[in-house]
């Protein structure tokens, strides 16, 4: 009976990707509601964003390249500054792992069929591509690009030409996105997990997904408000972030930041919670500490949405704030650090197996650490009025955000790629790809430390001739990296042209994801799985073949 | 009581069947929560609170004024939570605990922006 | 576990998700969390406000009108009394006194709306809206007293509107059938939703008509 009632009639049997009959084509694609699926339409719109903001780094790199001007005016420096920011960090980062793998692969995690609100989901996807729609719109009407950084501080957003208002209510509607994304997530691990999965024997990866749920739920409507509210200041004026009639400009930044700084840990816990999944099968060993691992999701979520007025250190908030925030800023490292060692706790005494994805787990392991330490530097207030808005605190969030969930979301690339395609990559050319990323990283960004410390101010089009050798060998670095990257993208969709065919589970991992054939079905499982061993019981687990 | 009104076979065959969760739990539908009385009992409930506080606001009561305010509004709020929004029937834990962490999350945001308010 | 409900036998495996009342109705509650959030940041501007501009507060909130003001919310507390026993009616079979008590509580929203448009149109009347010449005279608490108002109260009356809308949906959808009393689970959640734009407004009261 089950078997009938399957998405045979429409799919017929095959992989997930398989062509619909009743709908071919895009518009098959354009109103589906499984979650493969869905994780596909957001892996390529992402995909495209960030191929999109990375250009405009790669420009802005040509133009820091010597002193004075190059390529471009100092406004137009401005906007690339900002849309650079807007596409990454609402378009790429914050969304990438909770919609690209929290689709595709937390319901065959938990031993689902789908996600807890299917049509929900496909309307998140709209609602982002709406966002993206409006925040590119932005770009071309009304005075163009904004050039507030995408921060959006007030008064300058207040009072700029350009057209802030339609690319703040984008950011609304991607908070929509995000939100709702979150719903479904928090519904899906409470309602459909398999019988015998209790929280306590999920993998990793969920509780990060899960954690970061929370706080998309709870922290994204007070962006959602802060952005209406400048829409509404600029048009009618109500005054609340205006000192001319009594408001405090102060106030939009902690309202801000109430949203922002939280938003940095939905980058990067769901990262962090693939990274537990991977450290246990590539070393070929239980985690260490799973109990420590889940509750540090928690408490990074919790504390981590305490922290917020350590952007504000300097600008004009009080010393009693001052000295809570910085206090909360240190405590907040430790759930960090509890993860790592664990992690690497995991690695002594196991069986390591170097693949393309562990590769990437190493390379988060090493970069996230180098930007949490820069992160204790900032989060002291003496040090802070020395290096905040300058090249300092750039090169600490890219290590942070680029060498931590970026290399995350290539780890997962990388992993769940036989699960996705059916098909295994070139090692050797990935492995390249990796290296040229890796290096080109460090030579671009660890300069950016330097230069920082030295007093180059971020946002800047132009700079005193002394810092020209840094930033000559940051931009080198810079096309070293791109190079590694546009490596890594043509790696993986070579792969998934003519790669190799993969066997059901090649990394040998425990996790249910695993039990599905490569590639994923459409349809995960007829009856639910019955689960008994652990995530990470590898002794009891069947050989991959 | 209408014919319409009595459970039918399928649909009291629906409450045992375990499979089946038509209310998400034991309770709604099978055993229906609240009563008419009850819940016109806490509408006229509300409006006394509503009345109270008006008049409370023609007293000179200085600071305490803002605290009498809100822990009005908050009895209200709680009377339509647990009452009409059915929390207190409400069976899954995680729903039960939405609405102190909803509180704890929005003191914190308050509470935390307060120390520059405060100080500055 | 009580906190998860058996897959419906035979949709497992389909499009269409199994019918999942205690999902449906997390997914309302965490959405109806993230909508007091979102006044939550308004609330916040509103108490730092109010703390540092105390007496114009108080000054402008006299030109409110409570008799307005006590009616609304009376009205709105009404309202989910009707939703309530809208419900109550619905488990019992009694679709039609289900869909007589959600007209009453969609007429208890036009009375509101009605009542709020009255007392915005007569603020317009005085200059006391934003970006108005008469109100930018006025002391700066004031400016953020209206300016606070007006987003508020705004924002809330659009929460009313798709309240409204999507009580109505239930109602057309009893009508037609496609809500039945074993699937009550639309209802329910709009009925939470609703229940959502009374309590907002239970604040939004006292702290803009009855500062003493």
């Amino acid at each position: 009976m089950a078997e009938a009632t399957r998405n045979d009639a429409e799919y017929g049997e095959g992989p997930w990707f398989r062509p619909s009959t009743i709908k071919p084509g895009l518009a098959g694609w354009l109103t589906t509601t499984n979650h493969k699926r869905i994780g596909m339409l957001y892996l390529t719109a992402i995909g495209s964003f960030f191929t999109l903001a990375v250009i405009l780094g790669v420009l802005m790199r040509v133009e820091l390249f010597a002193p004075g001007q190059q390529i471009m005016t100092a406004r137009q420096f401005n906007a690339m500054f900002t849309l650079h920011g807007i596409l990454q960090i609402f378009l790429v980062v914050i969304p990438a792992i909770p919609t690209i793998f929290g689709n595709f692969s937390l319901p065959t995690l938990i031993g689902a069929n789908d996600m807890a609100f299917p049509r929900l989901n496909l309307f998140s996807w709209y609602l982002f591509m709406t966002g993206a729609a409006l925040a590119m719109t932005a770009v071309f009407t009304n005075g163009g690009a904004p050039d507030t950084g995408w921060t959006f501080y007030v008064p300058f957003s207040l009072k700029t030409s350009v057209n802030v208002p339609m690319a703040t209510f984008a950011v609304f509607i991607l908070g929509m996105s995000s939100i709702l994304t979150g719903v479904n997530i928090v519904s899906t691990v409470h309602m459909l997990r398999a019988p015998g999965m209790s929280f306590g024997k999920m993998p990793l990866s969920v509780w990060g997904l899960y954690s970061t749920a929370w706080v998309q739920i709870l922290a994204t409507p007070i962006i959602g408000i802060t952005m209406l509210l400048i829409v509404v200041e600029r048009l009618f004026g109500i005054g609340v972030f205006d000192p001319t009639k009594g408001g405090d400009p102060l106030l939009y930044q902690h309202l801000f930041w109430i949203y922002s700084h939280p938003a940095v840990y939905i980058m990067i816990l769901p990262a962090m919670g693939i990274m537990s999944d991977l450290f246990p099968v590539f070393s070929r060993k239980n985690i260490f500490g799973y109990k420590m691992i889940a509750f540090s999701s928690l408490a990074i979520a919790s504390v981590g949405s305490l922290v917020w007025g350590h952007h504000m250190y300097v600008n004009g908030q009080s010393d009693t704030a001052g000295i809570v925030f910085s206090l909360l800023t240190f405590l907040v490292a430790v759930p960090s650090a509890i993860k790592v060692i664990n992690w690497l706790a995991t690695m002594y005494k196991g069986s390591i197996h170097i693949e393309p994805a562990f590769l990437y787990a190493l390379s988060f392991v090493f970069l996230f650490t180098i930007g949490g330490l820069t992160g204790l530097f900032i989060g002291a207030l003496a040090v802070d009025v020395q290096v905040h808005d300058t090249y300092f605190i750039v090169g600490h969030f890219h290590y942070i955000i680029f060498g931590g969930t970026g290399m995350g979301v290539f780890a997962s690339l990388y992993y769940w790629f036989p699960k996705m395609t059916g098909k295994m990559v070139k090692k050797g050319q990935a492995v390249v790809a990796w290296l040229l990323t890796f290096v080109g990283f460090n030579v671009f960004y660890f300069p950016y430390l330097i230069m920082g410390w030295q007093g180059m101010p971020r946002r800047y089009f132009d700079y005193p001739a002394a810092f020209t050798g840094l930033q000559e060998i940051a931009s080198v670095g810079a096309f070293i990296m791109v190079a590694g990257v546009a490596l890594i993208f043509w790696n993986l969709i070579q792969g998934a042209r003519r790669g190799e065919k993969a066997p059901a589970n090649p990394w040998q991992g425990a996790t249910l994801d695993w039990t599905l054939p490569s590639p994923a079905p459409l349809e995960n499982w007829e009856t639910p799985p019955i689960v008994i061993k652990g995530p990470y019981d590898f002794d009891h687990s069947e050989e991959g073949k | 009581m209408s014919k319409e009104a009595r459970p039918t076979l399928e649909e009291l065959n629906a409450c045992d069947d375990p499979e089946l969760d038509v209310h998400g739990g034991r309770r709604g539908i099978c055993h229906p929560h609240g009563s008419v009385p009850l819940y016109v009992g806490i509408w006229a409930f509300l409006v006394c609170l509503t009345l109270l506080t008006v008049t409370m606001a023609g007293w000179k009561l200085g600071a305490l004024a803002i605290v009498a305010v809100l822990a009005i509004a908050a009895t209200k709020s709680t009377l339509v939570l647990l009452g009409f929004m059915h929390l207190w029937w409400e069976d899954l834990v995680v729903i039960r605990l939405l609405v102190p962490i909803v509180l704890v999350t929005l003191a914190i945001f308050i509470g935390l922006t307060y120390t520059d308010i405060l100080y500055r | 576990m009580s906190d998860r409900p058996a897959v419906a036998k035979g949709e497992a495996a389909t499009h269409t998700p199994p019918y999942n009342p205690a999902g449906g109705r997390l997914g309302m509650w965490l959405f109806i969390c993230t909508e007091v959030l979102l006044f939550g940041g308004l609330f916040l501007l509103y108490s730092v406000y109010r703390y540092r501009y105390a007496a114009d507060f108080h000054a402008a909130s006299a030109l409110l009108d409570r008799v307005f003001g006590t009616t609304n919310t009376i009205v709105l507390i009404t309202s989910s009394l009707t939703v309530v026993l809208s419900i109550f009616e619905f488990e019992r079979g009694r679709p039609s006194r289900t869909r007589l008590y959600i007209l009453f509580t969609l007429l208890c929203g036009f009375a509101f709306l009605g009542i709020k448009g009255f007392e915005w149109a007569a603020k317009f009347e005085h200059g006391l809206y934003p970006g108005a010449a008469h109100l930018l005279s006025r002391p700066f608490g004031e400016v953020l007293y209206f300016g606070l108002y007006f987003t508020m109260t705004g924002l809330h009356a659009v929460h009313v509107i798709v309240g409204m809308a999507l009580l109505f949906t239930a109602w057309l959808r009893i009508g037609s059938g496609k809500l039945r009393r074993m699937r009550p689970a639309f209802l329910e959640n709009a009925g939470l939703f609703w229940h959502l734009v009374d309590v907002i407004w239970i604040f939004l009261f006292p702290l803009f008509y009855l500062i003493s």
